[in-house]
C-alpha cells in the first residue's frame, strides 16, 4: 500500500503542485535557466524551478527539518553533495512523502529502494586538473584542489570533497542518514526503468516479508554539461527548441525532452498502514518485468517484451484486460518507442487495446530518466485522488502508426479501479506496475 | 546509531540449483582457476593454529590485481560491441556467456532472467579527455566550447560507456535474455541485492531460470582516483576486477543435466549504517562497530561449516579477522587472493567457494562479504545432491 508521496518536477515542488498542473492540463518546457545551454543541440528541458537547490532551499520549504537533519544538510552542504542537482530534488520529495505519511520512529526501520540514474559528471573539475601531454592533454584524477578563490569563481556550488562526480549512491546514503533509516538500501541502476524496478523491487520486499516499510522512488537530472551533451549524441532529443519540443504519439513526435525532478513513495502492508492510521493512497496490485535483449537504444518493434512485462502485472494482479481503467505510457515521443509501445498495449490488451485510455507526462515535465516511472506513478494517482486522468501534452495529430485511445492535450474526467504504468528503459529493460484503487 | 539485527539467515526451502557459473577474475577464467594455491595444502578443513586463516600467497602487484589477458580472451562480443562497451561490461560478457554456454541452455533464453550488481560508469579516457579539452577556453571550462567544439570531439559510443546498466545490457543483447532483470548498484552489499531479487523472482515463477552476480572494475581512472584520495587503499584496500555469474534455477526445474554444481541455501544482509566512509568520500572508520558485531555474529552461528570465505575490504576487517579464535571450517581471506572489485567481491567470493566446496569434496560453504557500505552479506551453498 502507498501511504505517502512527495514530488518535485517542472510542474511544481510538492505532489499538490503536481496534481494541480496535471488536472488542467499544464506543461512546463522551456528554455533551460539554470546553465547556459545556448551552444548545445539541446537547449529546452524539464526543468525544476529553482535555479540552485541545496541546504538553504531545502530549508525555506514547508516541511520542518529537525535540528540534526538541519546539521545533516549542512554537513551535506559542506561536502559539496548539492553540487548534483537530483540530490536535492530527492530530499524535498522524500521529506513530502515521509510527512504525508505521518512515519515516526517506528518507521525509521524502513528499507529503502531507490533509483538515481548516474554519477553527475563536474566537467569544470576536469578541466581543472587537464595536465599537458605528449598526447594533447590527461586528466589527473589525484591533482590537488585548486586554490579557495579560484574555486569561488568557477564553482557555483560549494565545493567540499566531492570532485569529478559525484556517487551513483550518494542521494541515497544522504537520505538514509537524514531519516535514519535503518533497513537494507538498494540503489537501482536500471536507466529509465529504475523507477519503476525500485517500486516493484519495495513492493516485493513487502510481499516476501523482507520490510514491513519501504522508502522508494527516483530521482534524477541529467540537465547538466554532460548529461545534455551526451544525450545530444545519441540523437534521442527533439531538435526543436520550442515548448512543444515533446509531443507523445503524434504523428508529428521527432524526440524527446530531458526532464528532472524526484518522487518518492512510502510504502507498506495494509494491514500495518490500516493499525497506525495511515491514509492508504493506492495498492500497488501487481507488477511485470521483462528484458529487450534486443538493442541498445531501439525498443524491440514489435513490442513482444515490454507486453511480456504489461501481462505479468495484470495477471500478478488479478485484473483483465477489459477491467484496466488507464495506462500512463512510457510514451517518450521518440518515433521508435511510441509505435513500440502501441504495439505492446494492443499486444497485451487484445480488443480493449484501442479502447482503454492511455496518455504520457512526458510532454508536460520531460524524460526524467531513472525518476520517469517513479513520477509516472504518482501521476497514476491522479484518476484516484481526484476522479482525472492526466492529459498527452502536445499531442494533437493521432499517428494511425499507434492504434490506441491516447488522450489528448486535455486531461479526461473518469473514475477507474486499476492504472497501469509502464516505464522502459536505454539497454532493453521493462517494467509494468499495476495500482489498484485502496477503497476496491 | 545503526542498529543490527540478529544474524537471521533467509533460507531458501527448498534450496536453489546454482547450475553452472562463469568468472573472469586475477585468478583467472572458469571456475576451476578459482583454486588459490594456499586452499590446495594438506590443512584444508582441519583447524588452523591461531586464526584459522588460510596461509595465502599471491601475485598482489603494488596497485593491485588485474584480469591481465582481457583482450586473448575468447570473446562473445564483436568489435563494434566492444567499442560500446566499458572494461565492466566487456568482463561481463566473458562471464555471462560461460555461466550459460556451461549450464547447457538452449537459446532463446526469452524466459531466463538477469539479475546483477554494478559499479560506477566507466566511459573511456580518451573520449572524455578529448571532449573536455576542447571544451576549455582562457578561464577553464566553458559550455559554449562544449557546444560548439567539445561534445563533437568524443565517440557518440562513448555514451553506452557511461551508462552502468549497459554493464548487463551489452551481454543481454548479445546472449538474447529476455525475462526479468534488475540491476542494483553497489559497493558490496547491492550484489546481496540483486541475488535476493534472482530468487524471489525464481521463487514467484516469473522465470524458470535466472543468471546472478556482478562486474566491476576499481582499475577505473575515475575510481581509482576516488578511492585514492578517499584513502581507502591507505586502510588496506587492494584494487582488483572481475565479473562472475551464476545460473539458478529452482530444484524442481534442474532435474534434466547438468547435475547442479552446488544448492544455494541461505542469504542475508545486514545494514550496518554507513559509517565506513563520509559523503565525499573519504574513510571515516575501516572497522565499524556494528560491521564487527554482525561479522561476529556471522561467523559464530556457523560452527559446522567446512569452508568459509571472508572478502571483507579494510585491513582493520581483515586484521580483525586473522585474530578470531579457531574453527572447524577452513577460513579463507578472498581479499588476498581476489583483491577489492567493488561491486563484483561478492559474486568472485561466491565462486571461489563453490570451487573450494568442490576440490575439498566439502558439505558446504558460507561466504561472508563487506564492502565500502559497511554493509555485511552472507551466501551459503551446499554440495549439489540431485
Amino acid at each position: 500500500m502507498i501511504t505517502g508521496v512527495g514530488v518535485v518536477c517542472a510542474l511544481g515542488l510538492s505532489s499538490a503542485d503536481f496534481f494541480a498542473a496535471l488536472q488542467r492540463g499544464a506543461s512546463n518546457i522551456g528554455p533551460i535557466k539554470h546553465l547556459d545551454a545556448s551552444s548545445l543541440p539541446v537547449r529546452v528541458a524539464g526543468e525544476v524551478p529553482l535555479l540552485t537547490i541545496d541546504a538553504n532551499t531545502l530549508l525555506q520549504r514547508d516541511f520542518a527539518f529537525s535540528t540534526s537533519q538541519q546539521d545533516l544538510l549542512w554537513h551535506a552542504q559542506d561536502r559539496g553533495v548539492f553540487r548534483d542537482r537530483k540530490i536535492g530534488c530527492l530530499l524535498l520529495a522524500a521529506q513530502e512523502a515521509w510527512q504525508m505519511a505521518r512515519c515516526g520512529t517506528a518507521e525509521q526501520a524502513a528499507s529503502l529502494s531507490i533509483a538515481l540514474g548516474l554519477e553527475e559528471a563536474f566537467l569544470e573539475d576536469f578541466a581543472a586538473a587537464m595536465q599537458p601531454d605528449s598526447d594533447g592533454g590527461r586528466i589527473d584524477f589525484l591533482s590537488p584542489r585548486p586554490p579557495a578563490e579560484a574555486r569561488a569563481q568557477v564553482y557555483p556550488q560549494p565545493y567540499g570533497g566531492i570532485r569529478f562526480r559525484s556517487t551513483v549512491d550518494l542521494g541515497a546514503r544522504v537520505l538514509a542518514q537524514l531519516f535514519a533509516l535503518r533497513g537494507v538500501h538498494a540503489v537501482q541502476a536500471s536507466a529509465c526503468a529504475g523507477g519503476g524496478l525500485a517500486i516493484a523491487h519495495a513492493a516485493a520486499q513487502i510481499e516476501h516479508g523482507a520490510a514491513e516499510v519501504v522508502m522508494c522512488g527516483g530521482a534524477d537530472s541529467m540537465v547538466n554539461a554532460l548529461g545534455l551533451a551526451g544525450m545530444a549524441r545519441l540523437g534521442a532529443p527533439s531538435p526543436r527548441h520550442t515548448s512543444d519540443a515533446c509531443r507523445p504519439f503524434d504523428r508529428r513526435r521527432d524526440g524527446l525532452v530531458i526532464g528532472e525532478g524526484a518522487a518518492v513513495f512510502i510504502v507498506e502492508s495494509a494491514d500495518r498502514a490500516s493499525a497506525r492510521g495511515a491514509r492508504p493512497l493506492a495498492h500497488i496490485a501487481g507488477w511485470g518485468r521483462s528484458q529487450d535483449g534486443y538493442h541498445a537504444t531501439a525498443p524491440r518493434p514489435d513490442g513482444s517484451a515490454a507486453a511480456r512485462a504489461m501481462q505479468q502485472a495484470l495477471r500478478k494482479a488479478g485484473v483483465s484486460p477489459a477491467q484496466l481503467g488507464y495506462i500512463n505510457a512510457h510514451g517518450t515521443g521518440t518515433p521508435l518507442n511510441d509505435v513500440a509501445e502501441s504495439e505492446a498495449i494492443r499486444a497485451t490488451l487484445g480488443r480493449a487495446g484501442e479502447l482503454v485510455p492511455v496518455s504520457s507526462i512526458k510532454g508536460a515535465v520531460g524524460h526524467l530518466m531513472a525518476a520517469a516511472g517513479a513520477l509516472e506513478l504518482a501521476a497514476c494517482l491522479l484518476p484516484f485522488e481526484r476522479a482525472i486522468l492526466p492529459g498527452t501534452a502536445h499531442h494533437q495529430q493521432r499517428d494511425p502508426a499507434c492504434a490506441i485511445n491516447v488522450i489528448g492535450e486535455t486531461p479526461q474526467a473518469a473514475k477507474v479501479d486499476t492504472v497501469l504504468s509502464n516505464s522502459f528503459g536505454f539497454g532493453g529493460q521493462n517494467v509494468s506496475i499495476l495500482l489498484r484503487r485502496a477503497d476496491a | 546509531m545503526p542498529v543490527t539485527r540478529g544474524l537471521d539467515l533467509t533460507t531458501f526451502s527448498p534450496p536453489l540449483a546454482v547450475l553452472s557459473a562463469g568468472v573472469l577474475s586475477p585468478l583467472g577464467r572458469g571456475l576451476q582457476a578459482q583454486l588459490p594455491r594456499s586452499a590446495t595444502t594438506s590443512h584444508a578443513l582441519t583447524p588452523q593454529a591461531g586464526a584459522g586463516r588460510a596461509e595465502v600467497t599471491t601475485d598482489v602487484a603494488p596497485r593491485g590485481l588485474y584480469v591481465t589477458d582481457l583482450e586473448q580472451q575468447e570473446d562473445p562480443a564483436s568489435a563494434r560491441q566492444r567499442k560500446l562497451m566499458s572494461r565492466s561490461a566487456r568482463l561481463l560478457a566473458v562471464a555471462l556467456h560461460d555461466a550459460l554456454r556451461t549450464a547447457e541452455l538452449s537459446p532463446p533464453y526469452t524466459d531466463c532472467g538477469a539479475f546483477f550488481g554494478v559499479g560506477s560508469s566507466g566511459g573511456a579516457l580518451p573520449d572524455l579527455t578529448a571532449l573536455v579539452r576542447r571544451s576549455i577556453d582562457d578561464h577553464g571550462f566553458s559550455m559554449k566550447r562544449l557546444g560548439e567544439a567539445g561534445l563533437y570531439a568524443c565517440s557518440p559510443l562513448f555514451s553506452f560507456q557511461i551508462m552502468n546498466n549497459f554493464t548487463l545490457c551489452h551481454s543481454a543483447i548479445r546472449e538474447g535474455l529476455g525475462g526479468p532483470s534488475d540491476l542494483f548498484f553497489s559497493r558490496g552489499g547491492g550484489t546481496a541485492q540483486a541475488l535476493q531479487a534472482a530468487a524471489w523472482s525464481l521463487q514467484a515463477g516469473e522465470n524458470s531460470r535466472c543468471i546472478v552476480g556482478a562486474a566491476d572494475t576499481a582499475h577505473y581512472e575515475m575510481t581509482n582516483g576516488e578511492l585514492q584520495r578517499g584513502n581507502l587503499l591507505d586502510a588496506g584496500l587492494v584494487l582488483s576486477e572481475g565479473a562472475a555469474a551464476l545460473t539458478l534455477t529452482t530444484l524442481a526445474q534442474a532435474t534434466a543435466p547438468p547435475k547442479p554444481l552446488a544448492l544455494l541455501t541461505g542469504y542475508a544482509h545486514f545494514p550496518c549504517g554507513d559509517a565506513c566512509t563520509d559523503l565525499d568520500g573519504t574513510v571515516l572508520d575501516a572497522a565499524p562497530q556494528a560491521t564487527i558485531v554482525a561479522l561476529t555474529a556471522a561467523l559464530k552461528r556457523t560452527p559446522q561449516r567446512d569452508i568459509i570465505v571472508c572478502a571483507l575490504w579494510s585491513q582493520s576487517l581483515r586484521s580483525w579477522l586473522a585474530n578470531q579464535p579457531p574453527t572447524q571450517a577452513l577460513i579463507i581471506d578472498a581479499h588476498e587472493v581476489l583483491g577489492e572489485a567493488l561491486a563484483a567481491t561478492p559474486a568472485l567470493a561466491w565462486c571461489l567457494a563453490l570451487r573450494l566446496l568442490d576440490h575439498h569434496q566439502a558439505s558446504s560453504a558460507r561466504v561472508i562479504c563487506c564492502g565500502l557500505d559497511g554493509a555485511v552479506g552472507v551466501t551459503e551453498f551446499q554440495r549439489g545432491r540431485t
